[in-house]
């Protein structure tokens, strides 16, 4: 169905309705509708079995959730120190080390970019 | 209009309690839940009673609308959108779905008696003025039909339609007078199909 162009007069009784909807007073109630207890209670229950499921998987891991995943500062100080040590044990591995890591390799693994091979004269 | 000085700043910097309710309720804040119906709840359903004139329609998208948003909450990242501009978005496309299903009724089928003496809008009293209006926004493509229902029905700027539509503000300029011209071109054929001419 084709339709003509609407008039002035078309065009200004729509403004009109528009306005009378947008300004449409709701009964018993200011500029806002108050919601039913019904409603309310039906998208409360929703939100509990949503927050229940929420928690249960926990979020993704951003930036401000890390901290919180690893236990928080006094974890985190144990975590640097690991860290270090593992990074010390990479770059100067002890004896022992280095034949554990040549029988599950099958050869010997010795690193030593950093010109650290004994820094600690742990193999006197 | 009332709809519009409610909204809180646009400033993108301004801090939006909202979201920040949003996250506290993902981590399982126990009264946070009960603190965004109360802001959010009111504003939702408004939106949809203006745009399905149905109030048992309007409630089950205002409930739809509250379980997306539950949802989406451990993914929630402040500093972004506004929680307000995504629930006009996802209220808005809720809307014109339900829109869209009443097409397969003919117009006609809720046309009201026109008197030929007097516009559209007098003859159609109270609660048939928003069914009238939103029988001729079901016939309306649904991005027509919700750029101009956020511009004014929920009294928003260009540019912030343009943000809770994701399109430009020209964009949002060429939908809302397409739309209204397309409404009132709606509104006046159902005058034509009964035979009254705009004398």
């Amino acid at each position: 169905m084709t339709m003509a162009e609407p008039t002035i007069a078309e065009m200004a009784a729509l403004d009109a309705l528009l306005a009378e909807v947008a300004d449409a007073p709701v009964p018993e109630s200011g500029p806002l509708p108050v919601p039913s207890d019904d409603l309310m209670a039906r998208i409360l229950a929703d939100a509990e079995a949503a927050q229940v499921r929420a928690v249960a998987v926990p979020p993704r891991v951003g930036w401000r959730n890390w901290l919180a995943a690893l236990g928080g500062w006094p974890a985190l100080g144990g975590m640097a120190v690991a860290g270090v040590t593992g990074l010390w044990l990479g770059v100067a591995p002890p004896a022992a080390v280095d034949e554990l890591v040549a029988e599950m390799l099958g050869e010997t693994v010795s690193v030593d970019f950093l010109g650290l091979s004994d820094p600690f004269e742990l193999e006197g | 209009m009332l709809s519009a000085r409610t909204i809180q700043s646009d400033a993108p910097e301004a801090p939006d309690p909202d979201g920040a309710l949003l996250v506290a309720y993902a981590n399982g804040d126990p009264t946070a839940a009960r603190d965004l119906m109360t802001r959010l709840v009111p504003r939702v359903l408004a939106q949809a009673q203006r745009m399905l004139a149905d109030q048992a329609e309007a409630e089950d998208v205002a409930q739809e609308a509250m379980m997306r948003l539950w949802k989406i909450a451990p993914d929630w990242r402040q500093g972004e959108a506004r929680v307000s501009t995504w629930l006009y978005r996802v209220t808005a496309n809720l809307c014109t779905d339900r829109l869209r299903k009443r097409r397969t009724v003919p117009l006609e089928a809720v046309a009201e008696p026109l008197d030929n003496a007097a516009s559209v809008a007098d003859q159609i009293q109270g609660r048939s003025r928003m069914q009238a209006l939103a029988a001729a926004l079901a016939s309306l493509p649904d991005r027509q039909a919700q750029a101009v229902s956020l511009r004014h029905l929920e009294g928003l700027s260009n540019p912030q339609i343009a943000e809770i539509m994701d399109i430009s503000t020209e964009a949002v300029e060429s939908l809302t007078a397409r739309g209204k011209r397309a409404l009132a071109a709606v509104l006046a054929g159902r005058k034509a199909e009964l035979g009254y001419d705009d004398g």
